[in-house]
């Protein structure tokens, strides 16, 4: 790796959290789209880890990953009058890196894909069976869980799993 | 390991495979001892305990379709649950069954092989041709795999290279590696579409090039659309006529049907050249006096353009998704490259060239173009660590994730984390919290596609997180970080944003093979004889 990407590298990379967009891919704020693509593609051309494919030092690779991926995150963002407009307003407030939204979801519980009630119960019916070592009760649960509410991938799962475990055969 | 050792690049295609290599700057396609560029992606395992692969196996279709195995790509990667398995355990004339992580796998002669295991036959086939022509061994290679190739499906070829002894440098798209093969070393600025119309998948990619970087802008594909359902429709038509003439239904009588497919195919390929075709087909059935019946058909292109416009036509939806995320029209697009056995139908070519309003490309060759590409990108990826004299490949290639990426929440939806058609490597974190009153657990269920509904996704696994402080339901945040590298393969990380506690995982997939069966698996390969057709006297490559 030359010199010169050296230190553009380490610059980048030391400022990482302070820079904004524009100045990941060494713009001004007030060019067009074609610039920004020309800029984004000159940035590409020097750290694209593919143009690195076969660099030793795993530090110099990880900062090199790192300092790429904001650089085409400033792309993805920039590259769409859309959420280039919305950037700039969240830009104006001092954030660095753009929020997509700021709407908060529920990771579920699992079962909660099984939308049969009786068909969810039993799903909770037969883990609790696995857990005191029980196959055949867990097999059988699952069986009408699945006759309430077939093809859900949750029961499709657990259902696999209970046989390898249970040496069960379809 | 010298770094001036060849990679190769590898079409490994649901019909046929290709292989290249780029040599001095120049792409070679690499023959077999017969001179054979193309060779069938076939896996037969004969009665005298030899696995025959390509050509010779393809013969074999006809009078051992029980032990024969074909289009594995369409089942690699898959859960044994899939509509596209339980599809080909009906249809294939071999045995699928369901094995360990939902996974399916064929069984021939008594014994069972996992399909990154079958596929890993053809790779090997194929890498063995190279190095008789290289000369020397070969240990790396690029493979190609459709666009829209989910996680697991990328996870299961790259299984399947690990088992043929190769060390997969990069999982390309193909389409992607079309347009490698298109624009290198031409110095053009151009707005592409590559139509894919392959064997068993169709996909449309557009990209922007200039010069030397090629940008995708878009993918879409549709895995359940290619040739093969062309010829399926013509066997169709088959069976309805001779049902009608002779009152016996040859869907029954599973040698017959894989002759009939086969006739399909030579039909569907004489009709591109010539106007009509005319089958004989001896004894196809017996009737019910035991007397043997003949089968004799003749069919116009025409006649076949009129049954299978449909299909064809199904593609140009596809087209419409993908020009629109793109942001352009059909008219915008400068060339169309066309890839893929099934574009060498006219058909193919008028319907495309009416709805582009331009006509395709047609110079080069559909069948070659992926594996030219995987084999530049596969020179490109050397670049920095070419001989002193030698010519550097570099194209650049800034490729795209072809599905959306997100994970299930309450009531069984799905959460967009990373959208479709990002730009590759990228990283992207979304911020959510718990649904219950002191919840110490989160699961995490991982899923590709653009549904809302989480069950309408391909589940590609989970993982949880555990330890959470137990607070009022919604108090709790955790960052959900999704990320893809240059192979298009997925990691996970979730973290408890208050307490900093964070899990990460590779996510097991489903449907193929777990890490601990691919080590067994490379342990049992040392002694299995496979047979390739390679001519120990091949001609060889001359080198330095």
């Amino acid at each position: 790796m030359d010199l010169q990407l050296r230190l553009l590298l380490d610059q980048l990379f030391e400022n990482l959290e302070g820079l904004d967009y524009y100045a990941v891919l060494g713009v001004e704020q007030n060019v067009d789209g074609e610039a920004i693509r020309r800029a984004f593609y000159d940035r590409a051309e020097l750290m694209h880890p593919d143009r690195h494919y076969n660099l030793v030092d795993t530090d110099l690779r990880e900062k090199l990953y790192l300092v790429y991926k904001r650089v085409a995150e400033a792309y993805r963002v920039l590259g769409i009058g859309e959420t280039r407009r919305e950037y700039d307003q969240q830009l104006a407030r001092g954030r660095k890196r753009y929020q997509a939204d700021t709407l908060k979801d529920i990771p579920k519980d699992p079962e909660m894909s099984i939308r049969n009630i009786r068909a969810r119960k039993l799903y909770l019916d037969a883990q609790a069976a696995l857990k005191t070592g029980n196959a055949q009760g867990a097999l059988l649960a699952l069986k009408m869980a699945e006759a309430l509410e077939p093809d859900n991938a949750l029961v499709q799962q657990a259902m696999a799993e209970v046989m390898q475990l249970g040496g069960f055969k379809r | 390991m010298g770094a001036q050792d060849p990679v190769i690049g590898i079409d490994l295609g649901t019909s046929n495979s290709v292989v290249a290599v780029v040599q001095d700057g120049k792409v070679v396609v690499i023959p077999d001892g017969e001179g054979r560029r193309v060779h069938p992606s076939v896996v037969s395992f004969h009665s005298n305990g030899t696995i025959l692969v390509g050509e010779k196996a393809k013969r074999r279709r006809i009078i051992d379709p029980r032990n024969t195995v074909f289009s594995a790509k369409r089942l690699i990667g898959r859960r044994f649950l899939s509509a596209e398995v339980r599809t080909a355990v009906a249809r294939m004339p071999y045995t699928i069954k369901e094995g360990p992580n939902q996974q399916p796998i064929v069984e021939a002669r008594g014994k069972a092989y996992t399909i990154p295991e079958v596929s890993a036959m053809v790779l090997t086939h194929m890498k063995t041709i190279a190095e008789h022509f290289l000369g020397r061994p070969v240990g790396r290679a690029v493979v190609t795999v459709p666009a829209n190739f989910n996680d697991a499906q990328r996870e299961a070829t790259k299984a399947a290279g690990r088992l043929a002894q190769l060390e997969v440098v990069r999982i390309l798209n193909e389409p992607t590696a079309a347009a490698l093969a298109y624009g290198y070393g031409k110095g053009l600025d151009r707005k592409l579409a590559i139509y894919d119309f392959g064997g068993g998948t169709f996909d449309i990619t557009v990209l922007l090039l200039r010069d030397r970087i090629f940008e995708v802008l878009s993918t879409a594909g549709d895995t359940y659309l290619g040739g093969d359902d062309i010829d399926l429709r013509l066997v169709d038509y088959m069976v309805q006529a001779f049902l009608r003439m002779h009152r016996v239904d040859l869907r029954s009588d599973g040698l017959a049907m894989e002759r009939l497919r086969s006739v399909a195919e030579q039909v569907k390929c004489q009709l591109s050249a010539r106007s009509k075709a005319v089958v004989q087909i001896q004894e196809i059935a017996h009737g019910v006096d035991g007397r043997a019946i003949d089968l004799s058909f003749s069919i116009t292109r025409d006649g076949l353009n009129q049954k299978i416009v449909d299909i064809i036509d199904r593609t140009f939806i596809v087209c419409d998704e993908a020009l629109r995320l793109a942001g352009h029209n059909a008219a915008e697009i400068d060339d169309i490259v066309l890839v893929g056995g099934t574009t060498k139908m006219p058909l193919v070519r008028e319907r495309v060239a009416t709805y582009y309003g331009r006509d395709p490309r047609i110079d080069i060759n559909p069948d070659e173009v992926v594996a030219v590409g995987a084999a530049i990108q596969a020179a490109a990826l050397m670049q920095d660590v070419i001989g002193p004299g030698q010519i550097p490949v570099k194209t650049l290639l800034l490729d795209v994730t072809p599905r959306a990426l997100g994970i299930g929440t309450l009531g069984g939806y799905a959460e967009t984390i990373i959208q479709r058609n990002a730009q590759i490597p990228t990283e992207q974190t979304r911020l959510f919290t718990t649904s219950y009153e002191n919840q110490t657990t989160v699961k995490i269920q991982v899923c590709q596609g653009e549904s809302r509904r989480f069950e309408d996704n391909t589940p590609l696994g989970e993982l949880s997180l555990s330890g959470l402080q137990a607070r009022p339901r919604g108090e709790v945040t955790i960052g959900v970080t999704f990320e893809i590298n240059t192979d298009g393969i997925l990691s996970v990380r979730a973290r408890d944003q208050a307490t900093g506690k964070a899990q990460s995982a590779k996510i097991q997939v489903l449907g193929t093979m777990t890490e601990e069966e691919i080590k067994r698996a490379m342990m049992a390969n040392r002694d299995r004889k496979i047979a390739s057709q390679v001519d120990e006297d091949a001609p060889t490559a001359v080198h330095r």
